[in-house]
């Protein structure tokens, strides 16, 4: 409970300075009251909105899972693909998947697929680094034990690998899944014409200033749900670490 | 042949771009089948990776294995394998490793006949009411109680144990070694068994011969059977004038080899 203070305190700042006292411009600074009208009227755009974004973000988020995780595997545990692709990956990773917007949006012939290939680029990297990593910290003795075992081609990987780095690669997942919805977010202020990045630049475009601040709070919420399923998941797969 | 054969096995490491470490120098062994075996020595003396190439783990540098007369190439079901720690897999809960390897070994095995394999081996060692727990949720015992009772539910001929009681407290080591004796008697025919170990006692209460090793580069430096009927009480250790011989010669040995080792050094410089 104690944990819900500071956001109550900063919500009762935010009241006295606008709504009771209007110290700042009512204009720029809309009050709790004004944006939850907002919410409260707009709930319905804002669910387009988020449902237009959550597509995109799932979308490129899936296809990113897919292919990282198993490539991660592939070549976390064979010391001479490591080495072999090591050069692509040093110099490749690094790049901000931002600055291929404009390349994406002129390759690629709608605003749709640019941005899923770009939240696509912006979760790979994460989550195909860390399953990599993953693989590698997995303890040596385990895998002799696998090996005596005997154990089938597919039990290898499915069965040994997988959740030997899923420790790992579900800290790649939690940062490719932030790191996509900033891309998202960015992507629709770019270009978009739907989804909440395009909501909240959109009403600014107008000057609507309530409905921008009503925007980002959803987005806040938004974001915070979304981690907070992925750190329920996380838990839930990796139980076998709790005591 | 039956049996194990061990024939001029040596294992060299690469430890720079000119120095190795010879681990194992043309160490050669007959064992017999259905013999409890141990491999006594200090750390450094090649005993864990003489059994790391008798399950195949590793390859020697020269030297073959034979296991049954036929050699030795990479792992295989028919040994099954015991190591200090982590022969379990901690994603998988007790019952799940138990499933998991019966599975490897019988692919087409219907699921229950499986668990109900498992439930009755995980009860013989003492883990009935624990087969849903993960490895983290057991003691260290009870995490090698499990493991003892993967490697008989795959009912190798011969079983590879590296220090299987050696992170253990003193009453679980006495504990786990009685049931390792009691279940490898059960066994019919008895599966052979060669244990890693770097205590004496456990090695004698527990084999029909010792082999000593010696570091540096790893030998075996005396063959000695127990000459000692089973079933075996384990206070007759200390009132078997008999077995005090043994106990004290194999003491000499390992105390041997440390003043040895340091000699070695000394003259390295």
């Amino acid at each position: 409970m104690v944990g819900w203070l500071p956001l109550l305190l900063i919500g009762i700042v935010w009241y006295i300075t606008t709504d009771v006292f209007q110290w700042l411009d009512p204009f720029l600074f809309p009050g709790p009251t004004a944006v939850l009208s907002i919410i409260g009227e707009d709930y319905p755009f804002l669910f387009t909105s988020l449902l237009s974004s959550l597509t995109l973000l799932f979308v490129s988020f899936g296809c990113a899972i897919v292919t990282a995780i198993p490539l991660g595997l592939l070549v976390g545990q064979s010391k001479r693909i490591e080495r072999l692709i090591h050069p692509f990956t040093n110099l490749a990773s690094p790049i901000p998947p931002i600055v291929y917007i404009p390349y994406a949006v002129a390759l690629l012939p709608t605003f749709w697929l640019a941005s899923s290939f770009i939240l696509y680029i912006g979760a790979f990297w994460p989550i195909f680094l860390n399953t990599v990593n993953g693989v590698k910290q997995i303890d040596h003795r385990l895998l002799d034990s696998a090996h005596t075992l005997g154990i089938s081609r597919k039990d290898w990987y499915a069965k040994i690998l997988l959740p030997g780095a899923m420790p790992s690669i579900f800290s790649g997942m939690t940062i490719g899944l932030v790191l996509s919805f900033i891309l998202l977010t960015a992507a629709e202020i770019v270009g978009g014409s739907s989804g909440l990045g395009w909501y909240v630049k959109n009403y600014s475009d107008f000057g609507d200033y309530p409905r921008v601040v009503s925007g980002i709070l959803f987005i806040g919420l938004v974001v915070a749900g979304l981690t907070q399923i992925m750190r329920r998941t996380e838990r839930y797969v990796l139980r076998w670490r709790e005591r | 042949m039956n049996g194990l054969s061990i024939e001029g096995v040596s294992k060299v490491f690469a430890t720079g771009k000119k120095e190795q470490f010879v681990a194992l120098d043309r160490v050669s062994l007959t064992i017999q089948q259905g013999e409890f075996f141990a491999l006594l020595g200090p750390s450094g003396c090649g005993k864990s990776t003489l059994l790391h190439i008798l399950a195949g783990l590793s390859e020697p540098s020269q030297g073959c294995v034979l296991w049954q007369g036929h050699k030795i190439q990479g792992p295989g079901l028919d040994r099954g394998v015991v190591f200090q720690t982590y022969s379990l897999f901690p994603w998988m809960t007790a019952e799940d490793n138990l499933l998991f390897a019966l599975k490897q070994k019988e692919r087409k095995g219907a699921r229950r006949d499986h668990q109900e394999r498992v439930r009755h081996i995980l009860d013989q060692v003492g883990l009935s009411g624990s087969e849903k727990k993960y490895p983290i949720q057991l003691s260290g015992g009870q995490q090698q109680r499990v493991a003892i009772a993967r490697a008989l539910l795959l009912e190798a001929p011969l079983l590879l144990l590296d220090e299987p009681f050696g992170a253990l407290d003193a009453i679980s080591r006495a504990q786990l070694q009685e049931l390792l004796l009691r279940l490898w008697q059960e066994k019919k025919p008895k599966p052979t068994v060669i244990m890693v170990t770097h205590d004496l006692d456990e090695a004698i209460y527990l084999s029909d011969r010792i082999a000593v090793l010696a570091a540096n580069p790893g030998r075996i430096t005396e063959l000695i059977a127990i000459p000692w009927a089973r079933p075996r009480k384990r206070n007759e250790l200390l009132s078997n004038p008999e077995l005090l011989d043994i106990r004290a010669r194999l003491l000499s040995l390992l105390q041997g080899e440390d003043v040895s080792g340091q000699q070695g050094r000394v003259a390295g410089w």
